[in-house]
């Protein structure tokens, strides 16, 4: 198991966030956490990349405690890729993607040629090496999550968490950036990310985790989890499961519009 | 392959320039005032020093070049230095384009134990000292309480710098409304005006060491300031410890802002606008940006410091210049320039 977490549970003082989570992750898998808003699945993020303290249980990486390692060697088995925003400075790409390099690095040194050739080795395994010397701030947004993908990357990490990635990005984005990161399981990267759309759980996922009211009520193949009381439990909604091109794509929608 | 070796190499060129501008403009300084020694004669003078050279110089020309000129130089190089490096590691920190320098209340408190040290009659090296420890006890008290505020880290620093700021400018307000009018009024309104004139090598062996010390870790770490400006949470995640790294960013930035306010009183503007005209050349990239802005503020101060002591008979303390050159073109920056670039 690549990621293992242990009856983990979190309350900030007035509100139980996480109640006695468990889950485990084989490597090279695609997850995606199903959740409505507010149920804790940025919590739990937080928990697992060492973010939040104070959370009761285990969080295991690679059989490691990750509560006993540095953050350093933290930095270098899990990545975090956060949803589309902009920093406070107009950064090039190539320097944005050296950024994840630091956790090699001492504190007062600053990248050299090694780091470079990671960085572009990054840019191209995304396949967007083109953008290199563009500006982080004048690239469509499709393309800046692909750079903090390839960030990550270069972090060198094979545990990679995402929250949200395709969250404000437009239907081609979406497509785009989701076969990228099917891609990168292909090479051998673990991916766990966050996903308000059940459809891209259909389309991509190895594994379904559904969380709700800060518990994990499902977990398993996309098949087996999702199903119209599943959907009905976590938001509400009646939905309808379907299949087309016999039986290769499922999706849903909701039937009360 | 060769792509990457020639990444950074413009912005390195840049900084080459910027060099051989300033070691220009302090040569050129040596020439204008009053009293004026061209630059081969400051050369000869200078190497007079290390090796013998037969004098084609008065003896004046020698003193006024030690005694006078190069103190107020050096100073102006050393304190345009500090303010916008501290100006450039601050807007990193804070994850904001608009902080300056004396966002953590560094200048307010040097303004009180200035004023305080006036009143009570001290002489100009403890006004010097009252204001440095004023400066920093400051900063100390704002870092403390904003660990004491709930939330984000940056915005209770932020908020605490504003409220202890606000608390000594009353307290420098008080002191000036009990004063004597006739000579301690007039030298605190002075005093925060913000001056060189008067600089001796005395002020420079006194701020020389803390303004060092703090330059030379923003300077090291400006790759690792890159990262902090992303965030706490991404800054975490990738690796970086975020909590100790901004304190010894704050206390390094501290110390420069400081020892430069308390030579040279409050010079304002420079922090600002020096960092944002330095991204206009080598970009945001910290690694480039942190000398490119510490040459460009010793190049600039030197200028204006230039133009405060020569252009008219009366002296202009260099505060007030700084500001009528930095806020018109500050404004010309914000209404031409939102390409962010």
């Amino acid at each position: 198991m690549i990621l293992e977490v242990q009856n983990l549970s979190f309350s900030y003082p007035q509100r139980t966030v996480l109640r006695d989570i468990n889950l485990a992750i084989p490597e090279g898998r695609l997850v995606s956490l199903l959740g409505p808003n507010g149920t804790g699945k940025s919590t739990l993020f937080r928990c697992i990349l060492n973010l939040l303290i104070g959370f009761q249980g285990k969080v295991l990486i690679n059989e490691e405690d990750t509560s006993k390692i540095s953050l350093a060697e933290l930095a270098k088995l899990i990545a975090y890729i956060p949803q589309v925003h902009y920093p406070a400075f107009n950064y090039s790409v190539l320097d944005m993607v050296l950024m994840g390099t630091s956790a090699h690095l001492s504190a007062f040194s600053v990248p050299g040629i090694k780091e470079l050739k990671r960085a572009q080795a990054s840019l191209e395994l995304l396949g967007i090496e083109e953008l290199a010397q563009r500006n982080y701030m004048q690239i469509s947004g499709g393309e800046q999550q692909l750079v903090l993908i390839a960030r990550a990357i270069s972090q060198d990490s094979k545990l990679l968490i995402m929250d949200e990635p395709t969250a404000s990005l437009d239907f081609g984005n979406q497509v785009r950036v989701m076969q990228c990161i099917k891609n990168l399981v292909k090479q051998g990267y673990t991916i766990l990310q966050a996903t308000h759309n059940p459809n891209q759980a259909f389309a991509y996922s190895d594994q379904i985790l559904a969380m709700q009211g800060g518990k994990i009520i499902a977990d398993g193949t996309p098949e087996d989890v999702v199903n119209v009381e599943l959907i009905n439990e976590l938001y509400g909604i009646k939905a309808r499961v379907e299949s087309l091109e016999e039986g290769r794509i499922r999706f849903c929608m909701p039937v009360e519009i | 392959m060769d792509k990457l070796k020639n990444h950074g190499k413009r912005e390195r060129l840049t900084i080459a320039a910027m060099a051989v501008m300033l070691l220009g403009g302090v040569l050129l300084s040596f020439a204008l005032g009053r009293y004026p020694i061209s630059p081969r004669e400051t050369i000869g003078i200078m190497l007079s020093k290390i090796i013998h050279i037969e004098p084609f110089w008065t003896e004046r020309m020698a003193t006024v070049l030690f005694n006078v000129r190069l103190p107020r130089i050096l100073l102006a190089c050393l304190v345009g230095c500090c303010l916008s490096s501290a100006g450039a590691a601050y807007q990193g920190i804070f994850q904001n384009p608009m902080a300056a320098p004396d966002i953590l209340g560094a200048s307010a408190g040097a303004a009180f134990g200035a004023a305080l040290a006036i009143l009570s009659g001290a002489s100009s090296r403890l006004v010097s000292l009252s204001a440095f420890f004023f400066s920093l006890l400051t900063v100390a008290l704002v870092w403390l309480l904003s660990r004491r505020t709930r939330g984000k880290q940056i915005i209770g620093l932020v908020l605490a710098g504003i409220m202890i700021s606000s608390l000594f400018s009353a307290g420098t307000s008080f002191i000036k409304l009990v004063a004597d009018p006739t000579n301690q009024l007039p030298a605190i309104t002075y005093w925060l005006m913000g001056s060189l004139s008067g600089a001796k090598m005395s002020d420079i062996s006194f701020a020389v060491f803390p303004m060092l010390v703090g330059m030379l870790p923003l300077f090291l770490l400006r790759w690792r300031i890159n990262i902090l400006s992303l965030g706490d949470d991404e800054a975490r995640t990738m690796g970086v410890n975020v909590r100790r790294l901004r304190l010894v960013v704050i206390v390094s930035a501290t110390l420069v802002t400081s020892s430069a306010v308390a030579v040279s009183g409050t010079i304002g503007w420079v922090g600002l606008v020096i960092p944002h005209l330095s991204r206009k050349l080598v970009g945001s990239n910290f690694r480039h940006l942190m000398p490119a802005t510490m040459l460009f503020g010793a190049l600039f101060l030197l200028l204006v410091d230039n133009i405060s002591r020569n252009l008219f008979a009366v002296e202009i303390p260099i505060g007030i210049l700084t500001a009528f050159i930095g806020a018109p073109f500050f404004l010309s920056l914000i209404i031409r320039g939102t390409d962010r670039s």
